[in-house]
């Protein structure tokens, strides 16, 4: 597996690369932009995190592209590796250039609190343990993989119809995919007789601070029925994972 | 050990209801070099394909060694199909060491020689390769393994006649002769100097499998002169 990640890698490098390249210019446009014209702190803020999310949500294309690419690769196919480990390269190269991402965010973060001062203008208080911090990753990752694993399953399926409506039949998958695992784990937890938490346990609230609005950012650490769902939600991802390997092994992509 | 080291048993592959293949059986044995004959369309590149393990038969199955298609025989076939073997950020010493990665036959010693062979340099870019460059290529990657079994899909088809020659030269340079190799074209003059065996299909059918020496003797021509008759 490490060895088609190693490819993988090496494919991506450059898009990888450029990709982040581009968002630390265009965050350090903001950043010193914002600041020395005097924008409003919100707004700098919300340009921050729409690229910052623009960048999340390309990443995940770029590496259910990659997975797309090698299903249609002969010389991947070919390869005597099972095709799960196909699957999960191209999810562990997403991962991993999120990971990447986080580092510049916390960067990125370091420097503005280093030269602009606190943001208590913006964010008045941030109540956040490490098990909260902890939580929230852990959310993310099964967030980011659960659609990864959904969007494979789809995209497999589409490429295992040779004929036009494939893609068609590959879009609407995913909603149905979504649509059942959603009303199963819901059923699930209700015959349980646990609550529906939330899958992120971010609460926002707004207030007026001043002139400026302010948002309080708490985070619940109670994990009661969010534990549950999350092992509702990695038994769908076994699942998802063995229906795309089933695939891979029984319908030609190619 | 088994007989046969490639066997097709009652091989069925439909494409949207069309029969690219109809029950299609053949045993070839081990140390041929094997000519799979046909015309556009005759159902060669799937046939290749099912044994490559890279698709499925609707109906039957296909054994190497006695061993059914799939996983586990992908480390003893090597398969240089009618599409690139390598990705365009590669350059030759990157397809090279991908090979190297994943194929526990791959024999660098022999890629090595083959390149120097075929004129290709280590830092030459994939994507900067011509057509007959780029075939050499990935006959080189297929060739430079130590596999049982080579399947070759059309390995002179587009290119000139001095590639051409290169090429088959470089197939009888380096062909192992324990191995089998089957080399599936349509070009039937240019390459027959090289088979021992040819198998002639036509619509998905097998019509004829022979040694070529024995057919020569019974025809008294040439296994270009009766595939144009066959095929006619």
């Amino acid at each position: 597996m490490l060895k088609l990640l190693k490819y993988d890698l090496k494919r991506n490098l450059n898009t990888f690369a450029s990709l982040f390249a581009l968002l630390i210019i265009l965050q350090g446009a903001v950043t010193i932009l914002g600041n020395t014209r005097h924008w409003d702190d919100v707004t700098i803020i919300v340009f921050i995190i729409m690229l910052y999310s623009l960048t999340v949500l390309m990443l995940g294309v770029m590496s259910v592209n990659t997975y797309r690419k090698n299903i249609k690769s002969y010389s991947r196919r070919l390869v005597p590796k099972r095709p799960i480990w196909h699957v999960i390269s191209s999810l562990i190269l997403g991962l991993s250039a999120e990971l990447v991402l986080l580092i510049i965010m916390f960067t990125h973060a370091l420097i503005y609190y280093s030269y602009v001062g606190n943001l208590s203008r913006v964010i008045n208080s941030i109540s956040l343990s490490f098990w909260g911090g902890v939580w929230i990753g852990v959310q993310f990752i099964l967030f980011f993989t659960f659609m990864y694993c959904a969007i494979v399953l789809s995209t497999t399926i589409a490429a295992s119809i040779k004929t036009k409506v494939g893609v068609w039949v590959g879009i609407g998958s995913f909603f149905v995919i979504q649509f059942i695992l959603f009303k199963l784990e819901m059923m699930i937890l209700s015959a349980l007789g646990l609550d529906n938490d939330p899958l992120f346990l971010l609460k926002r609230e707004s207030e007026q601070v001043g002139t400026a609005t302010g948002v309080v950012f708490t985070v619940n650490g109670q994990f009661s029925g969010g534990l549950t769902s999350i092992i509702i939600e990695c038994i769908f991802l076994a699942g998802m994972l063995y229906a795309t390997s089933w695939l891979l092994r029984h319908k030609e992509q190619v | 050990m088994a007989e046969q080291l490639l066997e097709l048993k009652n091989i069925t592959k439909k494409y949207r209801g069309k029969i690219a293949l109809s029950d299609v059986s053949l045993g070839i044995g081990a140390g041929k070099i094997v000519g799979l004959l046909g015309t556009n369309g005759s159902g060669k590149s799937t046939l290749m394909k099912i044994v490559a393990g890279l698709i499925q038969p609707s109906n039957g199955a296909a054994y190497t060694n006695g061993v059914k298609v799939g996983l586990e025989t992908k480390s003893s076939i090597s398969f240089m199909p009618d599409h690139p073997l390598t990705e365009s950020w590669m350059r030759v010493k990157d397809a090279l060491a991908f090979y190297d990665d994943f194929y526990e036959d791959f024999n660098t010693e022999k890629a090595a020689n083959m390149l120097e062979f075929m004129n290709l340099n280590l830092m030459d870019k994939v994507s900067t390769l011509s057509k007959g460059m780029n075939e050499r290529l990935q006959l080189t990657l297929a060739l430079s393994r130590d596999a049982k079994l080579y399947l070759l899909d059309e390995p002179i088809g587009g290119v000139d006649p001095i590639a051409r020659d290169k090429i088959l030269d470089a197939i009888l340079e380096f062909y192992n002769e324990h191995s089998t190799i089957i080399i599936s074209t349509h070009l039937v003059k240019d390459i027959e100097r090289i088979f021992d065996e040819v198998v002639f299909i036509r619509e998905g059918n097998v019509v004829m499998q022979e040694e070529v020496e024995r057919l020569r003797f019974k025809h008294g021509k040439s296994v270009d002169d009766i595939f144009k008759e066959v095929f006619a």
